[in-house]
């Protein structure tokens, strides 16, 4: 079984750690949008440090060839509520200014709203339900298609069956009729 | 009736709150394809419910479907055969494998459970590709991840059962290179067609069935060729 320390020691390692950092970095860029524009600077000099801690602390190298690829998910995560801490903590400035408050009816007509759809889907075949959950989640067909192992069209299908559905009880309910 | 984003917006505002998010442990075991088909739907069905969670998955897709472009270790991102929902305008059709792959490579590719990832050999340093529920598709072999010289051409694992196969080779770009000529063989030299520029490629073997059936294809896997 490799040990971590040869590992470590090979020159090959600073370089496999340097790609998986920019690649952490320029995917939390991307699922974060517009609001990672001020992703750290440092972030990479972060990654490949946790990195090389990650990998330094295993006594045992389960899969040795995938073992980066592995501590290159945990860090994946780590930065991600990393940064979402401390957007939210950017949001609580931007709320208690009074240009960020909303509206307080509008925010509980949404919220029950919300848990109208909620209760609807719950009620939904499991199927159909996971499409119109992913969908209201905001993952595209492609991406629902991939995530439960479905077709395109059966993706598609289960999606504008469950939102027919749900609107329909909606107006049934009242909201939107 | 509330538009799409409406009922988006309030369904998400339903449903955050929770605080159960997947530790690092289970993200790790989803990134592996380790969870069991229950552990899987359970994270799932969190990642929908979630958008900070969604997001992660997002991430992790991303960070996979890359990762084996210069990782030998991290598993083959995965290529659905997409059945296209309706005919496409001329313009659009041509090149469409290669605006299959190129749109399948813009999205995330965590597989589902039993979809192909690594596991030991038994042997030190050597990991083998295995395959799941998806067995009856060929598998890959090589190249894979970085790769010096591309002169033992192709090879997958068989499907089962044989067939006989086609493979296609594409750029970086996903532009269609080379389509080899039908073999039963589960390997094929590379086209004297294509000089082996350092880049990366994508490849995909075909499975055609003797009798008449669905085609199935392989994943999509990536090589860089480093000279």
């Amino acid at each position: 079984m490799s040990q971590p320390s040869q590992s470590l020691a090979d020159p090959g390692f600073e370089q496999l750690a340097r790609r998986y950092a920019r690649l952490i970095r320029s995917v939390a860029t991307r699922v974060a949008g517009g609001e990672a524009a001020t992703l750290a600077e440092d972030v990479e000099q972060r990654v490949m440090l946790a990195l090389w801690q990650q990998v330094s602390r295993e006594q045992e190298i389960r899969h040795p060839a995938s073992y980066v690829y592995r501590a290159a998910v945990r860090e994946t995560v780590r930065v991600l509520r990393q940064e979402r801490r401390r957007r939210e903590i950017d949001a609580v400035a931007a709320e208690a200014s009074s240009e960020g408050r909303k509206n307080p009816e509008e925010l509980l007509e949404m919220r029950e709203m919300g848990n109208r759809i909620q209760a609807i889907i719950a009620e939904l075949p499991p199927e159909r339900r996971r499409a119109v959950r992913a969908h209201l989640a905001g993952f595209a067909v492609r991406e629902i298609m991939e995530m439960y192992d479905w077709s395109y069209n059966r993706a598609r299908n289960l999606v504008g069956r469950g939102v027919r559905d749900l609107r329909r009880r909606l107006e049934a309910g009242g909201i939107g009729a | 009736m509330p538009d799409p984003g409406v009922l988006g917006r309030a369904y998400r505002m339903a449903a955050a709150g929770g605080s159960d998010h997947p530790p690092e442990e289970v993200w790790e075991r989803l990134a592996c394809d380790e969870l069991s088909a229950d552990e899987r739907e359970a994270v799932l069905d969190h990642v929908t419910c979630c958008e900070e969670c969604g997001q992660t998955y997002r991430a992790l897709r991303l960070l996979r479907s890359e990762a084996c472009a210069f990782d030998p270790g991290a598993p083959a991102p995965e290529l659905k055969v997409v059945d296209i929902p309706r005919p496409v305008p001329r313009r659009f059709a041509v090149g469409g494998l290669a605006a299959l792959a190129a749109a399948a490579l813009m999205l995330f590719f965590l597989p589902t459970t039993g979809d192909f990832g690594v596991q030991d050999s038994g042997q030190p340093g050597v990991e083998v590709l295995r395959s799941g529920s998806a067995a009856v598709r060929p598998v890959p072999i090589a190249p894979i991840g970085r790769v010096e010289t591309v002169e033992s051409g192709f090879s997958w694992r068989a499907a089962t059962p044989p067939e006989t196969y086609f493979v296609e080779l594409l750029n970086s770009d996903g532009e269609h290179l080379w389509k080899s000529p039908e073999t039963a063989s589960t390997s094929i030299d590379w086209p004297s067609s294509v000089s082996p520029a350092a880049g990366r490629y994508y490849w995909r073997v075909t499975a055609l069935p003797a009798e008449g059936g669905e085609r199935t294809a392989s994943t999509l896997v990536a090589f860089d060729l480093v000279r």
